[in-house]
């Protein structure tokens, strides 16, 4: 109890460091802020009332207790471009990227599980060495590439799915989200199948495999009652840590299918931009990357209750 | 392997004379890196002599000679400005390289520095160094440089400075466990007992045998700085057209896919075959520096 509790300190000066690090964001843009913001069309009048409301005729001290006390009443000020508050506008759009980020997990574990099993199954023969090339060519793929070349192939030549989009029920979010899913799965396959593979081939090797198998229970009652419930542990741990690459994914992903995400709100800010969208999605990708992280934490230990930790 | 090498004698005797070499013929992983060097190599080469490679000049417009498929004149055909696609993507080689090569390198600079210090000094240093690290791990990698090149404006300096500022944290986190184990080990309490500068124990006593981890780290991240660049410039914050660059190639062609399957397909294909060699020169260089056991 005492390490998670030190993770819970820790994680939350990193959660206020973080809104340190958005807050001191507009104030590396070079010039002043508010002009760039607001383009070149901008009146004297409406610079200064921007500038007023975003604090930034005050002390630096002042702007950062503006900025952290407006924080904690869920305001991230609002939007250039959309004239909306930012808060909600960055919620609005995460549901389709959690969507996402959950699609993906689901089917890089149904790919991910079968070929470790079968990689780790017949090791050192033809069918692991394949696995094992496909994971480094995975890894290697760039995900801008091969969604494009999806959509050329499955959306544009024989129209099995929407070329881009969300859908508006759950059966056409599945639909329009299979192949952007399908997409960042392919590398997470690749981290989880390596990670998964070493880990059976590991457990395989265990004493106990060997008595279990000795007492006459059936091959794939060893294989997937005994051995690979012991081996998931380390890839529940590998997904929490791979988390944050995968949210990094989404943002590149939901551009290339045009997914009203959070992370396409980001690109588009940044050309328009529209600042207080930028510094909303970076607060909230972190505090979604710090919690999740902590959340890992508590749950490691109850699923493999050989850590414990003190 | 063969009966000679398995007399132990005959191996003590080759090992004693060349154990390099002697590895190099037997030791674990040394086909995977014979083709990643192979590999890596041949990429190396084609953006060191892009100027000399490349048929075309990989900017002039000849509109006269548009979308023309792969032929023997035009390898990988042209674009939608009539440019050689092989030329681009040849000198696009060099960019890409070019910047993953420097922008890993400036994070293994900054990342092992502060790891090292961190860990040799401990206590206060440390903490710092471990909050500056949560921090920046915990804004995604892309997420981070997007907001850093928002605010700082789209330039070469400019990434440079993103990537370093964002990428460090696995560098340090390695050099300083790496650091805190060696620190009680014998030889450095026997240059402390020799009344040596901590400058001197951490610069030529701790840190040659701290810096493989790290450098075997800086070849797989070149892997994903490559992935990231490239992604950078795909969605328009990298290298700006008509600066040929494996990224940008590919989100310029995006509209004209229909009529020109070609213009995305090869830029692709040289992002995969770069990563997938300095997967393997990576992972066969961990395999080959690693004691072996057994």
């Amino acid at each position: 109890m005492r390490y998670l509790g030190g993770r819970c300190i820790s994680s939350a000066i990193a959660l206020l460091l973080v809104t340190f690090v958005v807050f001191f964001l507009v104030h590396l843009i070079p010039g002043d802020p508010v002009s760039v913001m607001l383009g070149q069309h901008a009146t004297p009048s409406t610079v200064a009332a921007l500038r007023h409301a975003m604090g930034f005729d005050q002390p630096l001290f002042g702007q950062y207790w503006l900025f952290m006390s407006k924080l904690f009443s869920g305001n991230l000020g609002d939007s250039i471009s959309y004239q909306q508050p930012v808060f909600g506008l960055v919620l609005g759009r995460l549901q389709a990227t959690l969507f996402l980020v959950a699609y993906s997990i689901v089917l890089s574990l149904l790919l991910a599980v079968p070929s470790a099993l079968i990689a780790a199954v017949f090791r050192e023969k033809p069918v692991d060495y394949a696995l094992r090339m496909g994971f480094l060519v995975a890894i290697a793929l760039p995900s801008f590439w091969i969604g494009t070349l999806l959509i050329y192939q499955f959306s544009l030549k024989i129209h099995l799915f929407p070329v881009a989009g969300y859908g508006d029920t759950f059966t056409g979010h599945l639909s329009s989200l299979f192949l952007p899913a399908f997409t960042l799965a392919l590398g997470q396959w690749a981290i989880l199948g390596r990670n998964l593979r070493s880990a059976l081939i590991d457990v395989l090797q265990l004493p106990y495999v060997e008595f279990a198998r000795m007492k006459g229970l059936r091959g794939s009652t060893v294989l997937f009652r005994h051995v690979l419930r012991t081996s998931l542990g380390s890839t529940v741990t590998i997904i929490g840590i791979n988390l944050s690459f995968l949210i990094a994914g989404t943002v590149v992903v939901e551009h290339v299918f045009s997914i009203p995400g959070s992370g396409n709100l980001l690109v588009n800010a940044v050309f328009s931009r529209d600042y207080p969208i930028v510094q909303g999605v970076t607060l909230v990708y972190a505090t979604l990357v710090i919690l999740i992280n902590l959340v890992t934490d508590f749950v490691y230990p109850a699923l493999d209750p050989r850590v414990a930790l003190t | 392997m063969s009966q000679i090498a398995t007399t132990p004698v005959q191996t003590q005797v080759a090992r004693i004379r060349s154990p390099f070499a002697f590895r190099l013929r037997r030791g674990k992983g040394r086909g995977k890196l014979y083709v990643g060097t192979l590999i890596v190599g041949a990429i190396a080469v084609l953006a060191i002599f892009s100027r000399v490679i490349a048929p075309f000049d990989p900017i002039t417009q000849d509109l006269t000679s548009q979308f023309l498929p792969p032929s023997h004149a035009h390898l990988f055909g042209t674009d939608q400005f009539g440019r050689d696609v092989f030329s681009r993507a040849v000198y696009a080689a060099s960019l890409d390289l070019q910047i993953a090569f420097l922008g890993t390198l400036f994070c293994m600079l900054l990342g092992v520095s502060i790891g090292v210090v961190a860990g040799y000094f401990g206590g206060i240093v440390d903490l710092i160094a471990g909050r500056l690290i949560d921090v920046v791990t915990a804004i995604p990698g892309i997420v981070a440089i997007i907001a850093l090149i928002a605010a700082l404006g789209s330039s070469m300096l400019n990434l440079y400075i993103a990537l370093a500022v964002t990428g460090w944290t696995a560098y340090a986190r390695l050099a300083r466990g790496e650091v805190i184990a060696a620190k009680n080990l014998q030889y450095v309490q026997a240059s402390r007992a020799l009344g040596y500068t901590n400058r001197r124990i951490v610069l030529r006593h701790i840190l040659p045998n701290v810096i493989t981890p790290p450098l075997l780290f800086w070849i797989t991240d070149m892997v994903g700085t490559v992935l990231l660049v490239t992604a950078l410039s795909y969605l328009g914050l990298g290298p700006q057209p008509p600066t040929p660059e494996w990224g940008a190639m590919i989100s310029e062609a995006q509209p004209f896919m229909l009529m020109a399957w070609w213009v995305p397909l090869f830029p692709g294909l040289g992002i995969v075959i770069a990563g997938i060699g300095l997967g393997l020169l990576g992972d066969g260089l961990a395999d080959f520096l690693r004691p072996e056991v057994g």
